[in-house]
């Protein structure tokens, strides 16, 4: 099972996001399986991907045993061969965009072809479950909403592709590391404006970085979610009118991500500067695919197209404009309003609904399914590094290994995937990509569903009735007041006592960076779908290791010896430069965490909305909030 | 005359006055009781420094009746503090959220009084007969559904089913409609047995049966003499029924996705946004007393036989 | 949330009635549903044909037995976890007893004993609890429930304490007036003059006057407790949630509505069951004691 470890996480890299089974889902909703396709396609470097993908393909359905085959198997297959056939045109199609050169002419013919058919002065009125607190991305912070606001009226100078991989260039400004490694320097784009006609410049992207870091002359007291993730930045300086560099000491490697990724809108220094914080919280201003109308707080927020955004429809990453004319986004909380608002005409998207309420709306003309994959796995994050239990005052259970253990043989995985999730997603051993058994280092047989040996391992332990509670921020995440009881119970019946903290997403974000969450929490950064192109880096700067911006761990714990040699690996990881090496490093790190057991990883979460027949969705990238209303299209009667 | 009145006008005021602060000094030593309130006063994501410097500026050490002068200072001039989540005064954030509660709660009286008043005259009039036995089988059932249920059963059967009216959100005449209705259901069937009550005890009062005894026609009986006269009853109600109304509010308004207060009071509570349910509870309640304030004025007024009563 | 005691029909003797809502056979159905309903809060985790918080993944969403999916392995179907509906409805109704169990004979005692003192005394002291009970109505119950979720999370303590500050205000409007009446009765006045002490008077005189008003009141609030506390937990202020309650199975299948009608219907029918009966009962109940209290309000 163990390949040779050097290419290890280089092969899942290259791209072969289970498309298969993302097809089936998506033919099993009814819908939308064209776009789909495009997932998890590789870019740079994938000229002859072709053939790894389709070998990976094959090599996982040998692999998976495939119990959720068992139930109605005929129409399954049916359907697996209809999505084998259109994953095959799709991706002839595919290859045609990633070589523009060479079939631009049939591009453009394909795209105008769609841009009859689409309907450019809709409107599309989008149900959201989350909405912003503020409009200004540099405040908004983690609490849901941004698909709402921030997505639509902000830029960032990165373009991701849709692995989401920061691209060094085909953004609002291109990226390199420059003089050994001391200066990052990004060059800006020309000729983009904000939606006010403020020009973007060097002399703009100094004044946003400045701004969040407190460094802008205008208001210094300036607070910004964003200060900690922009720490790493030395002084700022404007090179020319298009060129600005930001001085590094250490090297830090992941700043393009921390300079020009999402959280990084582009704002005009002007218009902030004249108006103030508080009023740009409320109209914001950007350079984004939409620019702002409206809003009136928790109801609506009311978005048109901007005319002038800086990139066509077909943009080979990120940033391509938009297509309805208005974008309006509506509040609706609970999930069974949205439903409902979809059903009866009010909406043409309900955003991020959980399988079930999706399954009413499955087998029917009149709606559509679409359903995308998250890349990210949730866990169950424990607090393995304070030698107290800081509620308790005694000694922490959860230095124990075999207590951790427990926990990980206590969960029926594959159950909750099967019965309470779509049937497509993928059991995770993170930090291991999911889907993909692990190696097993010292231990004899991964961590399955085994609920006896569970609850022999806490007796041995002596911790039987061990009574803790687990945060889970709620919210964002699909289904999580279905699952989460579930896992609960699971827990529940080995021994646990468990108590479930639904907290609100921002709050329990706040006390995870502040490292206060004194017991386990839930978080989705646990690792890497199978095949998604993300990085493992990404994963692990989130969580469990010191300086990860949501974890327990803090430099003043007192760590396990096996936590010290774990962190060792991850802090040398972060700072290599050469990727294969640190593949290798964190692959080493990652048999540690999962001998030791030190989180509970438990699996990949899909993102589900129901739409009405007329709405078109084909794009496909990781953002935090999923599906990105830019992209979809309305498509006339 | 006119001085009794007003000075039995300016008594309820005095009391109403006396209410507030009342409400006031609960929700304070309320908050206060349970240890430190740092941890609500404070956005979650302070740093240790930034709490102690939030605790020096909003004078946390100070004794505790000095705190509470402060806080009564504060909110005469209606200064709750900054929301934390919309990072505004929380006033503001308050202030913009009544006006479609009062709406709702308007349309929801509404309600009530529009199906309790004739239900209740009708049962009292046929009383024994069919329309009486069905007006209380409905009052009884209004008495029993708890409001959520019925909300959500509306959105099911009208809003989803038929397609008829929105399934919440405030975007015009139409989405009230089922709020309101769920809204007024409660109430209703207390007004209805009120009215009725009240229509069987005017009807067998001696003005009656003289205005009967000279010949009157039933209707103008009826009309002209028992219902006044029962409106007058019916009218305290109204004070009562504000606080049921507005309590009423925050439940239909979260089936409903009403964007009123209570939707807000709830929204808040889930992001631990305490400066904003503070503001929104204490409005609740200073609306609660505003409202019962002029209704018993204005009853003082229309009918002084009882200005100096115990009502 | 309050004001469930509303003043009841005045019976008019001379007519006979052609339609009737408390004949025998009613009132014989009605404690018969108490008495089960006691039963199954007082024994329900004996009577539960189930675990009420067994996981079944693969049985989820099972419709209830009349219909052609459902099976009467599970006779009310079972929720998005595959647990019970049965088995819920019927640990459900332990947390309503509960809560009735202590709300009531707190607010009962709190509300009377303050309505008596107001009543007997009079003058200041009246006026400070009469300001008392203004102060409750202008705070209603799902407010300060709002506040001490606010402040405390959720949990059963709230609630009792929310709806006991709700309902006392009832009882001492009520009681007060009862005494004001009573005060001024012969024996009472007789009681005075040969020296009896106030405490002697108020309890051997004044209270066996009120016990009647006071039972049929507690009677006709317990069915506001029950939907009170339903709202409450469906609103995420009243019981935690994982404890089972009529109110928080209603929240809980609410996202279901469409595609699984009984997870909200079934606690919802419960509900309106028990305070329908509970208040025929009451109704019955003032009618049988206290044919005078009809009107107060």
């Amino acid at each position: 099972m163990t390949t040779s470890n050097s290419n290890y996480w280089q092969r899942l890299r290259s791209g072969n996001l289970s498309r298969r089974a993302l097809l089936r889902a998506s033919a099993r909703a009814g819908v939308g399986a064209a776009g789909l396709a495009l997932v998890g396609c590789g870019d740079d470097d994938d000229d002859d991907a072709q053939p790894a993908a389709a070998q990976a393909e094959q090599q996982q359905q040998q692999e998976q045993p495939a119990p959720r085959q068992q139930q109605d198997q005929q129409q399954q297959q049916q359907t697996a061969a209809q999505a084998e056939q259109q994953a095959q045109v799709q991706q002839q199609q595919e290859q045609q965009q990633e070589q523009p050169a060479a079939t631009s002419e049939t591009a453009t013919a394909r795209q105008q072809a769609a841009a009859s058919e689409v309907d450019m002065d809709a409107e599309i009125i989008v149900g959201y479950g989350s909405f912003p607190p503020t409009l200004d991305i540099t405040t908004a912070g983690g609490g849901g909403g941004q698909g709402a606001s921030n997505n639509l009226h902000f830029a960032a100078l990165g373009a991701y592709n849709s692995g989401r991989q920061l691209q060094p260039t085909g953004g609002f400004g291109d990226w390199e590391f420059a003089e050994n490694n001391s200066v990052f320097r990004w060059t800006v784009k020309q000729g983009v404006t904000f939606h006010n006609g403020e020009p973007l410049n060097a002399e703009a992207v100094k004044f946003y970085w400045e701004r969040i870091l407190g460094r802008a002359e205008y208001n210094p007291d300036f607070q910004s979610q964003l200060n900690a993730r922009a720490a790493w930045m030395g002084d700022i300086t404007v090179i020319d009118d298009y060129t600005v560099e930001i001085a590094m000491d250490p090297p830090f490697v992941d700043a393009a991500e921390q300079s020009g990724g999402i959280n990084f809108g582009l704002l005009p220094k002007q218009y902030i500067i004249d108006n103030g914080d508080d009023h740009f919280a409320n109209n914001p201003i950007g350079c984004g695919a939409y620019k702002f109308i409206s809003w009136v707080p928790d109801q609506e927020i009311r978005s048109e197209r901007f005319e002038e955004f800086a990139f066509p429809h077909d943009a080979p990453y990120q940033w391509k404009a938009g297509w309805a004319k208005y974008l309006t986004g509506r509040f609706f909380p609970e999930e069974q309003a949205r439903a409902a608002a979809l059903e009866a005409g009010e909406i043409d998207i309900a955003y991020r609904i959980s399988p079930d309420v999706a399954s009413q709306f499955e087998d029917r003309d009149d709606f559509k399914v679409i359903v995308l994959p998250d890349v990210r796995v949730m866990a169950i994050e424990l607090p393995v590094n304070q030698s107290l239990d800081p509620l308790t005052g005694e000694e922490n259970p959860w230095r124990d290994k075999r207590v951790r253990q427990a926990a990980n043989y206590a969960i029926d995985a594959e159950a909750i995937i099967n019965n309470l999730l779509t049937g497509n997603e993928e059991r995770a051993y993170s930090p291991f990509p999911a889907g993909k058994p692990p190696p097993l280092g010292s231990l004899e047989r991964q961590y399955n569903y085994d609920p006896d040996r569970a609850r022999a391992l806490l007796e041995e332990a002596g911790q039987i009735g061990f009574a803790f509670t687990i945060t889970l921020p709620t919210g964002l995440w699909t289904a999580d007041r279905i699952w989460m009881p579930a896992v609960q119970q699971m827990l529940n019946d080995v021994g646990f006592q468990v108590e479930i903290d639904y907290a609100d997403f921002g709050n329990a974000l706040s006390l995870m960076r502040n490292k206060e969450l004194p017991h386990p929490f839930i978080f989705n950064q646990a690792g890497v779908s199978s095949g998604a192109p993300l990085g493992p880096a990404f994963a692990y700067r989130l969580v469990t290791t010191v300086g990860a911006p949501y974890s327990h761990a803090k430099e003043t714990d007192e760590f396990l010896p096996e936590f010290s040699e774990f962190q060792a690996l991850i802090t040398e990881a972060n700072a290599e430069f050469d990727a294969e090496r640190a593949n290798d490093l964190y692959h080493q790190a990652a048999i540690i965490s999962y001998e030791n057991a030190f989180q509970v990883p438990l699996f990949g979460l899909p993102h589900l909305y129901a739409t009405t027949p007329d709405i078109f969705y084909n794009e496909y990238y990781d953002t935090s909030t999923g599906l990105n209303p830019i992209y979809a299209q309305k498509l006339r009667a | 005359m006119r001085n009794e009145l007003g000075s039995a006008a300016l008594g309820r005021l005095l009391r109403s006055i006396a209410v507030v602060f009342g409400v006031v000094t609960i929700v304070f030593f309320m908050s206060r009781a349970v240890g430190d309130p740092i941890s609500r006063l404070a956005p979650i994501d302070s740093t240790q420094a930034e709490i102690e410097q939030i605790k020096e500026e909003i004078g946390l050490n100070d004794p505790i009746m000095e705190q509470y002068g402060r806080f009564l200072i504060d909110i005469v001039q209606l200064d709750f503090g900054q929301s934390f989540r919309a990072t505004r005064p929380a006033v503001d954030v308050v202030q913009e959220r009544l006006v479609a509660t009062i709406q709702l709660g308007a349309a929801g009286l509404l309600v009530a009084f529009a199906v309790g008043i004739p239900l209740g005259i009708i049962a009292a009039v046929r009383r024994g007969g069919a329309m009486d036995l069905l007006s209380r089988l409905l009052a009884l059932f209004g008495q029993a559904v708890p409001n959520f249920w019925l909300g959500l059963m509306l959105i099911l059967f009208i809003a989803v089913s038929f397609d008829w009216l929105p399934t919440g959100g405030r975007t015009g005449f139409q989405s009230i409609i089922l709020p309101a209705i769920t809204l007024g259901s409660f109430p209703a069937a207390a007004v209805m047995r009120f009215t009725r009550s009240a229509m069987l005890d005017t009807l067998q009062q001696d003005y009656i049966r003289t205005a009967r005894a000279k010949g009157l026609t039933e209707r103008a009986v009826l009309f002209k003499h028992a219902l006044r006269n029962s409106m007058l009853a019916v009218v305290t109600l109204l004070g009562l029924q504000v606080g049921t109304i507005l309590s009423g509010a925050i439940v239909v308004e979260t089936v409903f996705a009403w964007p009123g207060l209570g939707y807000l009071i709830i929204q808040s509570i889930i992001a631990t946004d305490y400066p904003v349910v503070q503001a929104a509870i204490l409005m609740t309640s200073v609306w609660i007393v505003f409202v019962n304030l002029v209704v018993d004025v204005s009853y003082t007024f229309i009918d002084p036989r009882i200005r100096t009563g115990t009502v | 949330m309050s004001e469930a005691q509303v003043p009841a029909v005045p019976l008019d003797e001379r007519r006979r009635r052609r339609w009737r809502i408390r004949s025998p056979k009613t009132l014989v159905v009605t404690l018969a549903i108490l008495i089960l309903f006691v039963v199954l809060g007082l024994f329900g985790s004996q009577i539960a044909p189930e675990d009420p918080y067994r996981l079944d993944l693969v049985g989820r969403l099972q419709p209830p037995f009349f219909q052609s999916e459902g099976s009467l392995d599970h006779p009310l179907g079972t929720d998005d976890l595959g647990r019970d509906t049965l088995s819920r409805l019927i640990f459900g109704a332990r947390i309503s007893l509960v809560a009735i169990a202590m709300i009531i004979p707190l607010a009962t005692i709190i509300g009377s004993l303050l309505g008596l003192i107001a009543g007997w005394f009079g003058g200041w002291t009246s006026r400070i609890i009469m300001a008392l009970v203004d102060l409750q109505l202008a705070m209603p119950g799902i407010l300060v429930a709002v506040l001490l979720a606010a402040i405390w999370g959720p949990s059963l303590r709230n609630v009792v304490i929310v709806l006991v500050f709700a309902l006392w205000a009832t009882f001492a409007r009520i009681v007060r007036g009862e005494t004001l009446a009573l005060r001024e009765r012969e024996f009472v006045i007789a009681a005075r003059t040969i020296g009896a002490g106030d405490l002697r008077i108020m309890t051997r005189h004044i209270l066996p006057g009120l016990v009647n008003s006071i039972v049929i009141l507690a009677t006709l609030n317990v069915a506001t407790v029950i939907i009170a506390e339903a709202g409450l937990s469906f609103l995420g202020v009243g019981v935690p949630q994982d404890t089972i309650s009529w109110g928080s199975m209603i929240s809980q299948g609410r996202d279901l509505l469409s595609i699984s009608w009984w997870l909200v219907t079934v606690p919802g029918i419960a509900i309106i069951t028990v305070s329908l009966v509970v208040n025929v009962f009451g109704d019955w109940l003032r009618d049988f004691l206290d044919p005078t209290l009809r009107n107060v309000q």
